[in-house]
């Protein structure tokens, strides 16, 4: 236990240690997507926007979805998964990708998983005045509840950087957990709430996927930047608990394995 | 100050495969023996278990890189590292430099490192020259304030000045390699590890660096070197270690450390040289293989141990020739000659000569293995007869060594003489042709 203690301290450490190169590499990537490409930042805005319109034509007119401003919803929704789904997808390779950094220029590995969550979360932030922007040119105007993002995205963040820590070791050590992850992540895209409200399920159906945490993230974004509700203080409470389950699994996964990272990459 | 206590280090190379996968890894939890899972999942074994000189005597695929190595080195001491390529300099350097774990034995380190292990590392291809000096100063431990200030000063010392805002992509490898080391120079660390990385760019530039390194040296830092190029150990070195298999050889003055080496490689070299010319490969994977067309004898050429000649094949259907040589254990000069002699002439028939000086070879290093895929696909055009096949390392000033000789015998037309095969066809007919 002890042992366990000084090992979390001294990761803990060495991100702090590392916080501006972390930091220089996060902004670096962001601007590596659009680089070269016309349109630049724009196509951060164009991928969810197209998906939006897709997702509203297909639901309002096929499906007969009964939310006013299904638009919106949706458009919150995918934002928010776009980053969630960043995470995981570019979590799994981030050790794999940076592997001249790490053996070359002696970064620790540790601190590419950061620099993952942060790099989505950024582009999610620059995203948002679009969305409240799109929101209003609806006729939706956001009430003070979409204030709660102030503490909902920093504990967004904290729970995907509790999964992407152990999912990047992971990731570096058997390869085919990138192309499990991308599989992954687009059966879960249909278990979350984006494109149909909860409440459109049967009960017994809404509290399984109640347990998973992104479920749990999306319903809150929602909550606050839609529906104008508070938060459920409940389903906070869960998603800090499940937080700090990842955050141990990931942190047991580092301590295993940090030894030989790079020598397997 | 470094301390190093009975270190040891090795690498489990299954992994180093490409390959290696989710499936196998849990294959191999139920199959604890590796070895048999090899050859179920592998009909053709990866290239390097043909000839893999220390993985086949280890069938656990571990590899002992390191073994028992205890060092201290003071601040201020300027330590040179030489051995052979595979050696364990590098991984030594990397175990200092943080990126590798011991498998036992203590390390201490006191004072901040900087590892120059290779330059550039952190260069992003898309991005500018200006940009990519601030990303990659701030990985090596710079602050964007103090690369601001001394970014006009590292452009100059690049001597790039008009490239500075066109993405590095662009660059050739000496812009790129100068712009790298430029940056790296400015670190201020207590201790700087340097892996190869000496020898950048043109005489002009190479002065440019001697006199930082010396700047590094007056102020008493501590280096520690890994190096080839003996002429800089012995003006610059306080201090020489010789690794030879992992195992400090010699650790003391650098002329005596180089003059151990050098003898060292030259009775390696000689060895090779009188016993090399007398060994018969026997054991190629496809040496035996139903050709029709011709016919390989009398393999001469480095040893076996070396793992030097990978494969060595005739192509089936018709006449050509396949070679695979691993170059990462052979000491050879800066030319590969690939040659066809008539044995009967003596004369040479066909010689192309390789230039090896692309950094893709300087970059060679470690256990890393360098493949070199010869191959001459169609030899249709030579007559029935025997051939002699050399492959030689070349210097610069024509010093040939021949690394691998064989006899190629071939056979077609009986009714034919002469050094060249030509299409040829004979008709007879009654009337005229029209």
């Amino acid at each position: 236990m002890h042992s366990l203690l000084e090992f979390n301290r001294n990761l803990a450490l060495s991100l702090y240690q590392k916080r501006r190169i972390i930091w220089a590499l996060a902004i670096r990537e962001l601007k590596v997507r659009y680089k070269g490409s016309i349109l630049g930042f724009f196509w951060t805005f164009m991928n969810p926007l197209l998906l939006m319109v897709i997702y509203t034509v297909v639901f309002t007119s096929i499906f007969k979805t009964n939310i006013t401003h299904y638009e919106v919803y949706v458009f919150a929704g995918i934002l928010l998964w776009n980053a969630i789904s960043g995470c995981l997808n570019d979590g799994a390779a981030c050790i794999v990708q940076n592997s001249a950094l790490i053996t070359k220029a002696a970064l620790p590995p540790e601190i590419f998983p950061l620099r993952v969550v942060l790099t989505h979360f950024l582009n999610y932030l620059l995203t948002l005045p679009l969305l409240f922007g799109f929101s209003i040119l609806r006729g939706l105007v956001p009430t003070p509840h979409a204030l709660q993002l102030l503490y909902l995205i920093p504990i967004a963040m904290f729970l995907m950087l509790s999964v992407v820590l152990g999912l990047s070791v992971l990731g570096a050590f058997f390869r085919d957990i990138q192309y499990l992850v991308n599989t992954l992540s687009f059966a879960l895209f249909f278990t979350i709430p984006v494109t149909y409200p909860l409440s459109i399920l049967p009960e017994k159906l809404q509290t399984v996927l109640m347990l998973s945490p992104l479920t749990q993230l999306i319903q809150m974004n929602v909550d606050a930047v839609f529906f104008g509700k508070t938060i459920n203080s409940g389903m906070l409470t869960a998603t800090l608990g499940m937080t700090v389950i990842f955050l141990v699994i990931s942190l047991l996964i580092v301590r295993k394995f940090h030894t030989r990272i790079a020598e397997r990459i | 100050m470094i301390r190093l206590d009975a270190i040891n280090k090795s690498f489990d190379l299954r992994y180093k495969r490409d390959d290696f996968s989710l499936k196998e890894a849990f294959v191999t939890l139920f199959r604890r023996s590796f070895h048999e899972l090899k050859y179920i999942d592998h009909i053709n074994p990866p290239i390097y278990q043909i000839y893999g000189n220390k993985i086949e005597d280890d069938q656990t695929g571990v590899t002992h890189v390191l073994k028992n190595i205890s060092l201290n080195i003071e601040k201020g001491e300027i330590v040179a590292i030489i051995g052979r390529n595979g050696c364990g300099k590098s991984t030594l350097l990397k175990l200092i430099a943080g990126i590798y774990f011991q498998d036992s034995g203590k390390l201490r380190v006191h004072g901040r490192i900087s590892p120059l292990i290779e330059l550039g590392a952190g260069f992003h291809p898309e991005f500018s020259g200006r940009e990519n000096v601030f990303i990659n100063g701030q990985i090596l431990g710079l602050s964007v304030a103090y690369l601001r200030k001394r970014y006009d000063e590292i452009v100059k010392f690049a001597g790039i000045e008009q490239f500075m805002d066109l993405p590095v992509r662009i660059y050739s490898s000496g812009m790129y390699m100068r712009l790298a080391f430029s940056v790296a120079v400015n670190v201020d660390p207590d201790i700087l590890l340097i892996d190869e990385i000496l020898g950048v760019g043109d005489s002009d530039f190479q002065q440019k660096c001697q006199k930082k390194l010396d700047e590094f040296k007056r102020n008493n830092k501590t280096i520690v070197l890994v190096t080839h190029a003996l002429d800089i150990v012995k003006s610059w070195a306080t201090r020489a270690i010789y690794l030879k298999n992992g195992e400090v050889v010699f650790d003391g003055s650098p002329a005596e450390c180089i003059n151990i080496y050098q003898t060292d490689v030259d009775s390696d070299q000689q060895r090779e040289d009188s016993s090399g010319s007398t060994q018969i490969f026997t054991s190629f994977p496809k040496l035996e293989s139903t050709v029709t067309w011709g016919q390989i004898t009398k393999v001469e050429g480095q040893t076996v141990d070396e793992a030097f000649c990978q494969l060595l094949e005739l192509n089936p259907e018709h006449p050509g020739l396949r070679v695979v040589l691993d170059l990462c254990n052979v000491s050879i000069g800066g030319h590969l000659v690939f040659r066809l002699l008539n044995t009967e002439e003596n004369i040479i028939l066909f010689e192309q000569n390789v230039s090896l000086n692309e950094p893709a070879t300087k970059s060679l290093s470690g256990t890393k293995h360098q493949f070199y895929h010869l191959e001459c696909p169609d030899l249709s055009n030579l007559s029935q007869g025997e051939y002699l096949v050399q492959i030689l390392s070349q210097t610069n000033n024509h010093h040939d060594t021949t690394l691998l000789q064989f006899k190629l015998m071939i056979q077609h037309n009986e009714n034919q003489r002469g050094l060249i095969n030509l299409p040829f066809k004979i008709e007879v007919q009654n009337a005229l042709p029209a």
